[in-house]
């Protein structure tokens, strides 16, 4: 199967501190990959040049590569990655603070098949037949996420725990093909990693890719299949799991040089 | 009765009421109320549901006046064509600055804005061979809409009543429309809005070339009823005014700045304050919401707080 | 006529004086904003009130124009730091928006507090340049606008000098770079802000005092320096307060030569055309944001 995702020599550098230097790399479709550095390795701004929220410098990123519908993501703006179907969620959660949670789902799905603003204002029929479709849409994933009984509340009254699932919910809304999550466990409590784990494994399930930020290592090695490590800007190294974990050059940068850890995490 | 219905009987009512009991000093009053309705809506769709700080409104208003009086003058045209003309030269004008503006930061866009209207001032003054300059446009004739002239103060009130509803109610609509819930995303999470495939700037721009049609017609209907208009009309006092109507009536919501606009033009009548002092009393009140009532400046940007006692995780 | 060298030069003169001036108004702005990513919205009334200021001075206490310039400007420093201290630090952790709504209230009410005390009628300053012309090759310049050019070089080297060798400079520097940074190192943002709107204000003033001998004062004058400032300081690149000065100049150059060449409604429109053009084209402005002196 062909990857999912390429990415070529991306570059990028701030006033002289190069955040990426050059990074290649492939995610293989309908994987949970994992992207692992220590603080500064440059992981946030990866995501952030191929999801069209940063320019990169140097270097080019596409979404499905060799096929015939193949996009390359790092010459759009961000609306337009979104809509060619990578979706992303961020490092500090966001939320619509005063938009109801069904309102956010339904939000989220908004970029339907291009209404015009006119078009919406005067609810045409496409508007409302699409409207119903995300409604169900909407219904189905509030109950995934046991969110229905927060249906109407406003997003930012929710709890930090349930804002994350709201924001995992939004990323489903378009059934997009690949989701970049930035750390999406952070500061969440050890009950609802778990379940958020099976929600993820269940999203990859249905076909979506996901392309992980985390520093919980442990969630890293149980959940993905393969795992790149970022290193000062550089892809340190990349495999499975159980290799990374024992790999010294990946102990040196997480723990500095010298260590005499064997393992990234006590087995 | 149940208490919505009495409240709508009670407006009915409260509307009514100069008409039948009004001296014509207070028909202007009301008159002039129902411009400010329209002019508050324009920029509550912008600042309130869109969360920009706009200062285009006089733009918007000075166009519409301009455009309404140049062609009853020089044209005569039945006013249903002026006055969309009017309401169209407010969307022209808000693309036209909406659309270098909205994709630059958010200092920049107030600044543009600001900048526009003052422009629009300085042409205004100067482009006397179709604005007369400084000694403005005089003697403008009555409204004729198809045929049906517009004449005594009670038929402006009425008109003036009828329009405040219409711009009112399509407030109303696009708010409540997936459009209106787009446009509070982009207020309250522009990236998140971005990263949910909604185009923020399009959506922006939708909406303040919208806000341009609303306060387009408020000055045309202006320019009718008073029947003279000078470069005043792009003044900045008129953003003054509305920013209170809007901040204190309520942003963001779609009563607020209706009753902001009925306070702030009845109360500095009753108070017969002279303008000097009347924006020295609005300058000191802005300056008093901003410093001590932030928590109602977040409220009109739209930054809701999670509700105090959000249950935990 | 057009093709006259000494035309010429006299519109060269012209937009050299003129745009030194612009220069002057717009450099304390950009300080502000690149210091502290604020848009000062009273800019233009506290130019304004400047000039009143200087007004009062010599009319109510009779100091000369020297001694009252000088003094007028300490006035308007202090009348910054006030203002930032009431206006910005209560805000600066807050949107931007506050700070923005704040200052045009501050406008709103300095330019009808001004005119509720002196009244509408415009008014004039004396100043012992007056009158005074120096020719040069048959181009006519103005003392007054020498005045200007030599208080904007003052004003210039005085502010590089303050920003690179004082302590406070080196705040106010590190500041427009990384507030969080600031707080970590013991640098006080509030202090730092007060100082920034006391430099920014006394910038401001001074283009007030050497400018107001020129024309008429009148409360609204601020409206047209706004404009102008604003226009810079985009073109330049906001915070940027090198960049300010070079697109001050240039402007002042360009609305010379639009007026003498072209004609009058052109040059007004300059201004505005070129920060629209700038904003659609290069939104960083010419030489983009960094606080460089």
């Amino acid at each position: 199967m062909s990857p999912i995702l390429r990415i070529e020599g991306l570059v990028k550098t701030y006033r002289g501190i190069t955040a990426l230097d050059g990074i290649t790399l492939e995610v293989a479709r309908g994987s949970i990959t994992g992207l692992i550095g220590p603080n500064g390795s440059g992981k946030t701004t990866l995501f952030d040049c191929i999801s069209g929220f940063q320019r990169r410098d140097a270097g080019r990123a596409w979404l499905d590569p060799g096929e015939p519908g193949a996009v390359e993501l790092t010459v759009l703006p961000a609306v337009r990655v979104a809509r060619a179907g990578v979706r992303r969620t961020f490092q500090q959660l966001k939320v619509f603070a005063g938009l109801s949670v069904r309102d956010s789902l339904l939000t989220a799905a908004q970029s339907g098949p291009g209404f015009s603003a006119l078009e919406e204002v005067l609810r045409v029929p496409q508007v409302r037949v699409h409207e119903r479709r995300m409604r169900e849409r909407a219904a189905g994933l509030l109950e995934e996420f046991a969110l229905a009984a927060h249906a109407e509340r406003l997003a930012g009254a929710l709890s930090y725990g349930q804002k994350k699932l709201l924001e995992l919910a939004m990323a489903l809304m378009t059934d997009p093909k690949v989701l970049l999550l930035d750390e999406p466990v952070a500061g969440v409590n050890p009950t609802l990693i778990e379940a958020l784990k099976q929600h993820l494994v269940r999203v990859r399930d249905r076909g979506v890719t996901l392309l992980i930020v985390e520093h919980n290592l442990k969630l890293v090695f149980d959940l993905c299949e393969r795992i790149f490590v970022l290193d000062g800007g550089r892809l340190l190294t990349s495999g499975a799991p159980a290799e990374v974990a024992h790999d010294p050059r990946v102990l040196e940068a997480y723990m500095g040089a010298g260590t005499r850890r064997e393992a990234l995490l006590d087995d | 009765m149940s208490g919505p219905r009495a409240m709508a009987v009670v407006a009915v009512l409260a509307l009514a009421l100069p008409l039948v009991a009004g001296s014509p000093y207070v028909l202007h009053i009301a008159v002039m109320t129902g411009f400010y309705v329209i002019l508050a809506q324009s920029l509550n769709l912008v600042l309130g549901y869109g969360g920009l700080l706009s200062l285009a409104t006089p733009a918007f208003f000075g166009m519409g006046a301009y455009v309404a009086a140049i062609l009853a003058l020089r044209f005569g045209w039945d006013s249903t064509a002026t006055f969309a003309l009017a309401a169209l030269a407010g969307v022209a004008t808000g693309i036209a600055i909406g659309f270098p503006s909205l994709r630059v930061s958010r200092h920049s866009f107030v600044i543009v804005t600001l900048s526009a209207t003052l422009l629009l001032q300085l042409v205004a003054n100067n482009w006397e061979d179709v604005t007369r300059g400084s000694l403005g446009l005089a003697n403008l004739p009555p409204p004729r809409f198809l045929g049906v002239a517009v004449q005594e103060r009670g038929e402006w009130y009425l008109l003036s009543v009828a329009a405040a509803a219409a711009v009112v109610l399509v407030t109303h609509l696009v708010v409540g429309s997936r459009f209106g819930r787009a446009l509070v995303a982009t207020r309250d999470n522009e990236q998140l809005a971005l990263a949910a495939g909604i185009s923020v700037f399009r959506t922006r721009l939708f909406a303040f070339s919208l806000s341009g049609a609303f306060a387009g017609l408020a000055g045309a209907l202006y320019a009718h009823f008073i029947t003279y208009i000078d470069p005043g009309v792009f003044g900045f006092s008129v953003s003054e005014t509305l920013l209170i109507m809007v901040i204190l009536g309520g942003s963001g919501t779609l009563w607020g700045p209706v009753g902001g606009a009925v306070v702030f033009t009845v109360l500095p009548e009753v108070l017969r304050l002279a303008p000097e002092i009347r924006s020295l009393v609005y300058g000191i009140i802005l300056l008093l919401i901003v410093l001590y009532r932030p928590a109602g400046l977040a409220t009109w940007l739209g930054r809701r707080r999670a509700a105090a006692g959000a249950p935990p995780a | 006529m057009l093709t006259d060298p000494v035309f010429l030069a006299q519109l060269a003169a012209n937009g050299v004086a003129v745009g030194l001036g612009y220069a002057l108004a717009a450099i304390g702005l950009a300080l502000l904003f690149g210091i502290l990513g604020q848009v000062n919205f009273a800019h233009g009334e506290l130019y304004m009130l400047a000039a009143f200021a200087l007004f009062w001075v010599t009319t109510q206490l009779g100091l000369p124009y020297a001694a009252a310039a000088l003094l007028t400007v300490a006035l308007m420093a202090g009348a910054g730091a006030v203002l930032a201290q009431v206006v910005i630090v209560p805000n600066l952790d807050r949107s931007f928006e506050s700070v923005i709504l704040g200052t045009l209230a501050v406008a709103v009410i300095l330019q009808n507090a001004v005119r509720l005390t002196f009244g509408a009628t415009p008014l004039d300053i004396a100043s012992p340049l007056e009158g005074v012309t120096v020719e040069v090759g048959g181009v006519l310049l103005f003392g007054q606008r020498l005045l200007v050019c030599a208080v904007f070089a003052a004003a210039y080297g005085g502010l590089a000098a303050f920003l690179r060798f004082t302590a406070t400079g080196r705040a106010m520097r590190a500041m427009s770079q990384n507030r969080d940074a600031c707080v970590m190192v013991g640098i006080d943002p509030r202090s730092v802000t007060r100082w920034t709107g006391a430099l920014g204000a006394a910038l401001v003033g001074l283009a007030g005092v050497a400018i107001a001998p020129l024309f008429d004062l009148y409360p609204n004058m601020g409206t047209e320096v706004v404009f102008k400032s604003f226009a810079v300081v985009i073109i330049g690149g906001m915070g940027n307060v090198a960049g300010a000065a070079l697109a001050g100049l240039a402007l002042g150059l360009a609305e010379s030569f639009a007026g003498g060449l072209g004609s009058a409604v052109l040059r007004e429109g300059i201004a505005f055309t070129v920060m629209i053009a700038m904003l659609l084209a290069r939104p960083q402005g010419l030489f983009g944001r960094s606080v460089r002196v």
